[in-house]
């Protein structure tokens, strides 16, 4: 039966018995502002992984899609419609790849390196240079091909080298050089997706917004495997830290509680009543687990740049202070039943 | 509060406690229950104070009779030994009572004062329980049960393990709080019971 205990009062209590230096409780506190900490801190580790493995399998074209005729040698598909794909959600670049043709009469040093046209859409380094060297060509040949380029068929040019591209934009070993405005069709369109995109579910939707002539234009993913990155992730250990961190929390907490049956029963010889302490207790454990959650929200907010969602741990560390006290709650529910001339005896 | 207990029987496995017991304890006095260990002083108040329901018999309160949650609103139980939250000081001990009437946080600390100054402690108000003396707990103890104004108080052994010259200070202070609430004490210690306007002895 809940006693004359006022709200405020109780939660003073609460307060005192928890913040006191000269309490039981501090070592439930510093175990808390550990456990708040360990769980965004356990998160960079597992968002390191995730973001490295979402890496490989960006480089292996988990979100490259490519739009092209069965027919390598026709052009169906209208250029300016593939570049428009770029302003669709969930879409990071888009547009289209074609050989240059006559490019073989380049005069070649070393092995064949091919010539290819992109739109200016796919690569942004075409703002600062007007021909673009794969990042796999050996600098010494790619300056020398350059050059050629230059006083064969494009005058003055200045290049870059640009960063590794994913399969699907097979351009690694290619000097890239921006469609010209009268070539209107091309015989590829590749599209990069967010890794939040799927691409089976996007490739009707872009296919349908093309616009094509002639031949028929199919769309293929780049990336053949099955995406294992999220798999991973939902399946790693860290991600039930929180449930162990609240238990722990609980279990320590009501263990403390248990030595604590002299305070308990000062309380009760005072004239509390049973549920008057319980909610004592649970209060002091709000105190507890308020600390845990501000303490792992912080840490969340510090460590944002370094998780992969720092609003999810939060949200995390939140879960599991709220689950502490609804579990050391549970625990505690024991202590109801014993006398106060029970209590009393445990010294 | 006029205490009677009229015909009470309590009995422990095979061990009779105690058998067709009847006394009166007077309104706003201090009465001291002696005899023996084993007598069944702790018994009896625990019967009063509804931590022990007697086989047989029945208690009144006021010359009615009452039930054993009843007799729990309206006793404080002062027990052997010394409980109180050590690492919080003297005046949130004392005002714990006074909070558990659901008073403000101010006038128990006002009312906690008060009580102290009954008992001789409000000089060490603002110091750690903890670094209390035994002597100094118990009086503590009395002083929380009179913040409880409950009308019985019910002290089990409150002089054990005391010295003395704590006990003789312990025994001034409950001599002063005659007349503030039905007082029994269940004691072996001479020095105690003394304070006591009536005894009630057990064998």
């Amino acid at each position: 039966m809940r006693g004359a205990w006022r709200w405020s009062a109780l939660s003073r209590e609460a307060v005192l018995n928890t913040l006191n230096a000269h309490g039981k409780l501090w070592p439930l506190l510093a175990c808390a502002v550990l456990g708040g900490t360990l769980i965004p801190v356990s998160e960079v580790r597992a968002s390191d992984i995730l973001r490295s493995d979402l890496h490989a399998e960006q480089m292996a074209g988990s979100g490259v899609v490519i739009l092209s005729s069965q027919d390598p040698s026709s052009k169906p598909i209208l250029a300016a419609s593939c570049d428009a794909l770029e302003n669709d959600p969930g879409v990071l670049r888009a547009g289209t790849l074609d050989a240059v043709p006559g490019s073989d009469d380049v005069v070649q040093l070393g092995p064949y390196i091919p010539v290819v046209s992109a739109s200016r859409s796919l690569f942004w380094e075409f703002g600062s240079a007007t021909v673009l060297v794969g990042r796999q060509l050996d600098t010494h040949a790619s300056d020398h091909l350059v050059r050629v380029l230059a006083s064969r068929r494009f005058g003055s040019l200045d290049s870059t080298t640009v960063s590794l591209q994913p399969v699907g934009i097979d351009v690694n070993s290619a000097l890239i050089v921006p469609r010209p405005p009268e070539d209107r069709w091309s015989s590829t369109c590749v599209v990069e997706l967010s890794s939040r995109v799927q691409p089976a579910q996007m490739q009707p939707v872009l296919t349908a917004q093309l616009t094509t002539r002639g031949g028929m234009v199919t769309s293929r993913p780049a990336f053949n495997q099955k995406a294992k990155a999220r798999d991973r992730w939902n399946g790693r250990p860290e991600r039930y830290l929180p449930f162990l961190v609240a238990a722990g929390l609980a279990i320590l907490a009501a263990a403390l509680q248990f030595m604590r049956a002299s305070e308990m029963a000062t309380y009760r010889l005072a004239g509390s009543t049973r549920s008057d302490v319980w909610i004592l207790g649970v209060f002091e454990m709000v105190v507890v687990s308020g600390t845990a959650a501000a303490t792992g929200i912080v840490s969340s907010l510090l460590l944002e740049d370094l998780l992969a969602d720092a609003g999810a741990t939060a949200l995390a560390v939140l879960w599991s202070a709220i689950s502490a006290v609804w579990l050391f709650g549970f625990m505690s529910t024991g202590q109801l039943l014993r006398s106060e001339a029970n209590l009393a005896k445990d010294r | 509060m006029l205490i009677a207990v009229e015909d009470v029987d309590v009995t422990f496995g095979d061990r009779r406690v105690l058998q067709g017991f009847s006394a009166t304890f007077p309104e706003n006095q201090i009465t001291a229950v002696t005899g023996p260990s084993g007598s069944g002083k702790s018994t009896l108040l625990g019967v009063i104070a509804g931590a022990i329901q007697p086989q047989h018999g029945r208690i009144l309160f006021e010359g009615r009779p009452t039930t054993r949650s009843g007799r729990r609103a309206r006793t404080v139980w002062v027990p052997q030994g010394s409980n109180s939250l050590p690492g919080r000081t003297v005046v949130d001990n004392a005002a714990l009572a006074v909070l558990s009437r659901g008073l403000p946080i101010a006038k128990a600390r006002s009312r906690a004062r008060e009580l102290l100054a009954l008992v001789g402690l409000v000089d060490l108000a603002q110091e750690r329980a903890a670094t209390l003396s035994g002597g100094e707990l118990q009086r503590l103890a009395f002083a929380r049960a009179l913040g409880s104004e409950r009308p019985i108080v019910l002290a089990d052994e409150p002089s054990a393990n005391l010295d003395l010259e704590q006990t003789t200070i312990l025994g001034d202070i409950l001599t002063s709080l005659r007349g503030q609430a039905t007082i029994v004490i269940a004691s072996h210690d001479p020095m105690l019971t003394r304070v006591g306007q009536s005894e009630l002895a057990l064998r």
